[in-house]
């Protein structure tokens, strides 16, 4: 081979190999990272791998609160997981809701209704019969699989409430139902409109189902 | 051939050989995720609807054995959950029941994963996190290099002072027409 050529080729393969050793550094951060904490591996916050979106130390911090908070064997963390502490009842958040609009919340309750097109958003039900709540993300922040469907989740964020009238709530209710693949019945709504309480999600922890 | 020439043929050629695997599936995925408002791109939706005897509108803990019994499921029930007054909400891992305790009708939907689409997705939407992360920051950088050897290939009417360097112009200007049109006009 032409020694010139011959350098060059040394050269380029001196840049691919300080590339795949990028790689491969990452790769063992990677592992390094997730290995100790089966939530994480199982999907949840690296904070490592997820600089961009969470505040790594803070995230650090309640990822741990979240591992020595949860019943064994653990949950799948979603987002920046829950921090440690009690949960309030559904049925108490939304009994009066104004007074914690805007305030961080953390509930638990059963996974009742999952979106299907985006998984940005999961709907907990609450303590009391017939009520729910909604944790929204954002898209493509956290995706919610369908799979987690009934299973327990603790959920925490911000309580947002979202004024309608009666055309807008009709207009939402309707879509969502759409993208559901459900039905929708207008006369549901009051006509004096309504207010849409639900969770700006910031992380969830969902526990490992009883069945499997 | 110039050594900086030869560098980016050299640079082109081999990380070009590694990209394609994961560049087809950016791409399909790309497609798939784009048109998420017509259909689930990871997902096929399985409805199917039945009648059982109508168990009537009763308190929850009374209609759900009834319910159960009617419906002898081969899975496991995860949650039941009494979503409205005449609706019992039944979840399995597989499938979520709707049932009309006044009229007896059963909604069964279930969320069938896409063979392939539904893993692909996973890849591009960076759900699990961790390992993939790091493939992907590298896959970028990778694609960078690409993009900034590729118009160095070759000289020339075909290359960057020709035809190439109109390609390239046109692949700027696009994205920049697009962004003004939508957002600032």
């Amino acid at each position: 081979m032409n020694p010139e050529l011959r350098q060059v080729d040394m050269r380029s393969m001196t840049v691919i190999a300080a590339l795949l050793a990028i790689l491969a550094l990452g790769v063992v951060t990677s592992d390094a990272v997730a290995d100790p904490d089966p939530a994480k591996a199982a999907g949840g916050c690296d904070p490592a791998a997820c600089a961009s979106t969470c505040k790594s130390a803070t995230t650090e911090a309640k990822a741990q609160s979240v591992s020595a908070d949860l019943p064994a064997p653990g949950g799948d963390v979603y987002g920046e997981g829950v921090a440690a502490g009690d949960t309030m009842p559904i049925s108490k958040l939304l009994a009066q809701p104004e007074k914690h609009l805007g305030h961080t919340v953390r509930v638990q309750g059963p996974i009742v209704g999952v979106c299907k097109s985006r998984g940005c958003w999961i709907e907990i039900a609450s303590d009391k019969e017939m009520q729910k709540i909604q944790l929204k993300v954002e898209d493509g922040e956290i995706v919610f699989p369908p799979e987690i469907m009934g299973q327990t989740a603790i959920v925490e964020g911000v309580l947002e409430g979202i004024p309608m009238t009666h055309e807008q709530a009709c207009a939402f209710l309707e879509h969502e139902a759409e993208c559901q693949g459900e039905s929708f019945d207008r006369s549901t709504v009051p006509a004096e409109g309504i207010t849409m309480y639900r969770i700006k999600g910031t992380g969830a922890v969902v526990l490992a189902s009883a069945e499997s | 051939m110039s050594k900086f020439r030869k560098v980016c043929r050299f640079l082109h050629r081999e990380l070009g050989f590694f990209a394609v695997g994961l560049t087809v599936i950016y791409a399909v995925s790309g497609v798939a995720v784009n048109h998420v408002e017509d259909w689930n791109p990871s997902y096929e939706q399985v409805r199917n609807e039945w009648t059982i005897a109508a168990p009537g509108i009763a308190p929850t803990e009374t209609v759900s054995p009834l319910v159960l019994e009617q419906l002898s499921l081969e899975e496991p029930v995860r949650n039941v959950w009494r979503a409205t007054e005449d609706v019992l909400r039944v979840i399995t891992p597989s499938a979520t029941l709707d049932v009309n305790l006044a009229s007896g009708l059963v909604r069964e939907e279930r969320l069938v994963p896409r063979p392939i689409l539904r893993d692909v997705n996973f890849l591009h939407l960076n759900q699990g996190k961790g390992l993939w992360t790091w493939i992907a920051d590298a896959y970028a950088v990778i694609l960078l290099l690409l993009a900034l050897s590729g118009p160095f290939l070759i000289k020339g009417r075909k290359g960057l002072t020709g035809r190439g360097g109109v390609w390239m112009t046109l692949g700027f200007v696009l994205p920049i027409v697009v962004v003004v049109f939508e957002k600032y006009l």
